[in-house]
C-alpha cells in the first residue's frame, strides 16, 4: 500500500511552511467519537468491531468528506507499514500494536486528515497543518465530524457531551496540540520553565512521538488536557492566546540571546552538527535527530548557508526506522539501519 | 538518599542547566509534587486516570451519600455488564450506558480531571438524535431476534423482523435527509450549535490534583 499511498518526500505537515513555522512545525486537532449503539471497545465483540469498521469505511469511502480518502485495513497490514504510518503520526503506536478489526482512512497526498477506526474509541478523527493553524484545522475537522454525523449517530449524552471510552476525553472530545521546535529554549536551559507554566495551565508537553516518548531533535508537543465545560473555540482560542505566544517569543528571545552572547558557539555548533551529517557513515536515530535540530538552529539564526529548511524537515521523519527501510526496499537490522541512516543524510545534503 | 527539604526518601532526582551551572535537586514524592516537579512526566493519561480513580478519598466522595461500602455492591452495567471495580482497573468504560450507570461515581472524577467542569458546553450533533436513537434500537431489536430464533419462537422472530425491517428503512430516510441538507450547503462549517450551561464556570473550578504547589 505504502507507495502509491504515502508521497515519498514527507506529509504536507512537515514541510513546516506554515505561520510561525520557525518555531512551530506543525498543529493538529483531534476528535473522539463512538457510534450510538455499540458497546466501546474494551466490551466490542469481534462482529461489534466488524461492524462499526464497515460503519465507517462504507460513509467515508462514499465521498463528501475530502478529496481522495484512501482506507487501510490496519489489521491486514505488515509491520513495516504499520511502523510508517505511525512515523507519519497517521496512526497512533496503540493502533499500530492494537488487535482485531482495526483501520484509518488517510486524505491523500496530502494527508492532512486521518481517521482511525476501532483504536481506543470508535472514531479517532484528526486534522493535521503545517505551521500554526490550529483554527483553520478546527475548521476542517469541523466539517468532516458533520459529514460523518449526518450518516452515523454518534454515543452522545447532554450532560458529559460526547461519551468516550476513557472519561478524561469526555465532552468535547476534542484535543489541540502544536509541535514544537524549541533548540534555544533548550540550549538556554529554559525549557523547564516552558514544562512548568504548561503544567499550571493543565496542558500537557510531551516528545515528538506523543506519551512516553523522549523530546528528541528538541521537538516538543503541547496539547490541551480538559475537553469539558469549554467549547471547541473557547478551546482553541484559550491555546492559541495564553501560553502559544509567549512559548513563541521566548524561544525567539533565546536564539536570539544565544546569538548575541554566543554567537561563535552557536556558529560552531550548526557546523559541526552540518559536518558529521554530511560526512558519517553511521548514524543512530537518535543522533541523526539532534544533529538536525541544531543544524536547523543555524538556518534559521542564517548563520548556516546552502541548507533548505525543507531538507531537514524531511530528514526528520526519513531518519525514521521504518522510513529507511522503505527509502532502501528491504528489512534491516539495527546496525544495517545505521548506515542507511548515514548514506541518506549525506545525499540529501548533497542535494540528492 | 534524603529529600533536600525533609526526612524523607528522595525518589525524584532533577538536573538542571542554569547559567550554565549544574543544579542538582533531590527530593521526596510529596516535596517533588510541592516544588511542581513532574514526578511521571511519560504516564499516560490512562495511568493518571486511574490513579485518580484509586485515590481513597475520591472512591469516598464518589459513592453515593458518601458511604464506601456501596463500593463492592455497585451494580455492574445492564448493557455492557462492566463492573465499576473493572473500570477503576483499566480506566475504560464499556459502553454509553456506563455513564448513566455509574454518573454519581463518576461525576466527581470528571470533574476532578476536567478542571472542574461538570457539564458539556459546545458542539452537539445536530438533529441525529433519531438516528443515534434508532441504531441502539436496531441493536436491541437484533439480539432479541437471534435468540427467538434459537428458542424456536418464529411468530414472534416474524414480527422482530419486520420492526428491524422499518427501523432500517427509517434509518436510510434519516441518512438521505442529512446527505439533501449537507448537499444543500445547509449545513455550513460555522453552523456548531452552541449549548450553554448554567453556573459552569472552569475557572472557579477546584485546583486539579496535579498542580497543587507554586509551579508557577
Amino acid at each position: 500500500m505504502s507507495d502509491e499511498l504515502l508521497g515519498v518526500d514527507g506529509p504536507e505537515w512537515l514541510r513546516a511552511d506554515g505561520a510561525d513555522s520557525d518555531v512551530v512545525m506543525s498543529s493538529r486537532v483531534r476528535l473522539a467519537r463512538n457510534i450510538a449503539g455499540f458497546p466501546f471497545l474494551s466490551k466490542a465483540s469481534d462482529d461489534d468491531r466488524r461492524q462499526t469498521l464497515e460503519l465507517v469505511r462504507d460513509r467515508v469511502l462514499s465521498g463528501g468528506i475530502s478529496e481522495g480518502m484512501l482506507w487501510v485495513d490496519v489489521a491486514e497490514s505488515s509491520e513495516d507499514e504499520r511502523h510508517l504510518l505511525v512515523e507519519r503520526h497517521l496512526i497512533s503506536r496503540q493502533h499500530a500494536k492494537g488487535s482485531g478489526a482495526r483501520g484509518a482512512a488517510i486524505s491523500a497526498p496530502d494527508e492532512r486528515l486521518s481517521i482511525m477506526v476501532n483504536e481506543e474509541d470508535h472514531l479517532r478523527i484528526q486534522v493535521m497543518r503545517s505551521g500554526l493553524a490550529v483554527a483553520e484545522a478546527m475548521t476542517q475537522i469541523d466539517q468532516v465530524d458533520d459529514a460523518i454525523e449526518g450518516q452515523i449517530g454518534y454515543a452522545f449524552s447532554p450532560r458529559f457531551g460526547y461519551l468516550t471510552a476513557c472519561p478524561t476525553n469526555v465532552g468535547t472530545g476534542m484535543r489541540v496540540s502544536v509541535m514544537l521546535h524549541l533548540p534555544g529554549l533548550r540550549m538556554t536551559g529554559e525549557i523547564e520553565k516552558v514544562r512548568r507554566a504548561a503544567k499550571s495551565l493543565n496542558l500537557a508537553v510531551r516528545g515528538f512521538y506523543g506519551e512516553g516518548s523522549e523530546a528528541s531533535g528538541d521537538l516538543f508537543q503541547i496539547s490541551n488536557q480538559t475537553t469539558l465545560g469549554k467549547t471547541e473555540r473557547r478551546i482553541v482560542r484559550d491555546f492559541e492566546s495564553t501560553i502559544l505566544p509567549k512559548v513563541l517569543d521566548y524561544e525567539r528571545k533565546s536564539r536570539h540571546a544565544l546569538l548575541t552572547r554566543s554567537r561563535l558557539k552557536v556558529v560552531d555548533r550548526s557546523h559541526r552538527a552540518l559536518g558529521i551529517l554530511q560526512s558519517a557513515r553511521l548514524m543512530t536515530a537518535e543522533e541523526a535527530l539532534k544533529l538536525i535540530s541544531r543544524v536547523r538552529l543555524g538556518v534559521l539564526l542564517g548563520v548556516v548557508e546552502g541548507v533548505e529548511l525543507s531538507t531537514l524537515n524531511r530528514l526528520i521523519l526519513l531518519t525514521q526506522p521504518a522510513h529507511l527501510q522503505r527509502a532502501v526496499k528491504s528489512t534491516l537490522n539495527q546496525a544495517q539501519r545505521r548506515i542507511a541512516r548515514a548514506d541518506l543524510c549525506r545525499d540529501r545534503l548533497a542535494g540528492k | 538518599m534524603r529529600c533536600d527539604n525533609c526526612d524523607n526518601e528522595a525518589t525524584v532526582h532533577e538536573v538542571t542547566l542554569v547559567g550554565g551551572q549544574k543544579v542538582e535537586k533531590h527530593l521526596c514524592e510529596s516535596c517533588a509534587r510541592e516544588a511542581g516537579l513532574t514526578t511521571h512526566p511519560t504516564e499516560p493519561i490512562n495511568a493518571l486516570l486511574s490513579k485518580f480513580i484509586m485515590a481513597p478519598g475520591l472512591v469516598q466522595q464518589a459513592a453515593t451519600g458518601g458511604k464506601p461500602k456501596g463500593e463492592q455492591r455497585a451494580p455492574a452495567c445492564p448493557e455492557c455488564s462492566m463492573s465499576w471495580m473493572e473500570f477503576r482497573k483499566n480506566g475504560l468504560l464499556g459502553c454509553a450506558t456506563c455513564y448513566e450507570t455509574f454518573e454519581s461515581r463518576l461525576a466527581p472524577l470528571i470533574e476532578r480531571a476536567q478542571e472542574g467542569a461538570t457539564h458539556h458546553v459546545g458542539k452537539a450533533p445536530k438533529g441525529s438524535a433519531g438516528l443515534a436513537d434508532h441504531q441502539r434500537r436496531l441493536r436491541t431489536l437484533t439480539a432479541e431476534l437471534a435468540e427467538s430464533i434459537e428458542s424456536e419462537q418464529y411468530e414472534h422472530a416474524a414480527e422482530l423482523r419486520d420492526s428491524i425491517a422499518a427501523i432500517e428503512t427509517e434509518i436510510e430516510r434519516e441518512r438521505a435527509e442529512a446527505e439533501r441538507i449537507a448537499d444543500r450547503g445547509m449545513v455550513g462549517a460555522d453552523d456548531v450549535s452552541i449549548q450553554t450551561s448554567p453556573g459552569i464556570s472552569p475557572e472557579n473550578g477546584p485546583e486539579c490534583i496535579d498542580e497543587s504547589g507554586g509551579a508557577s
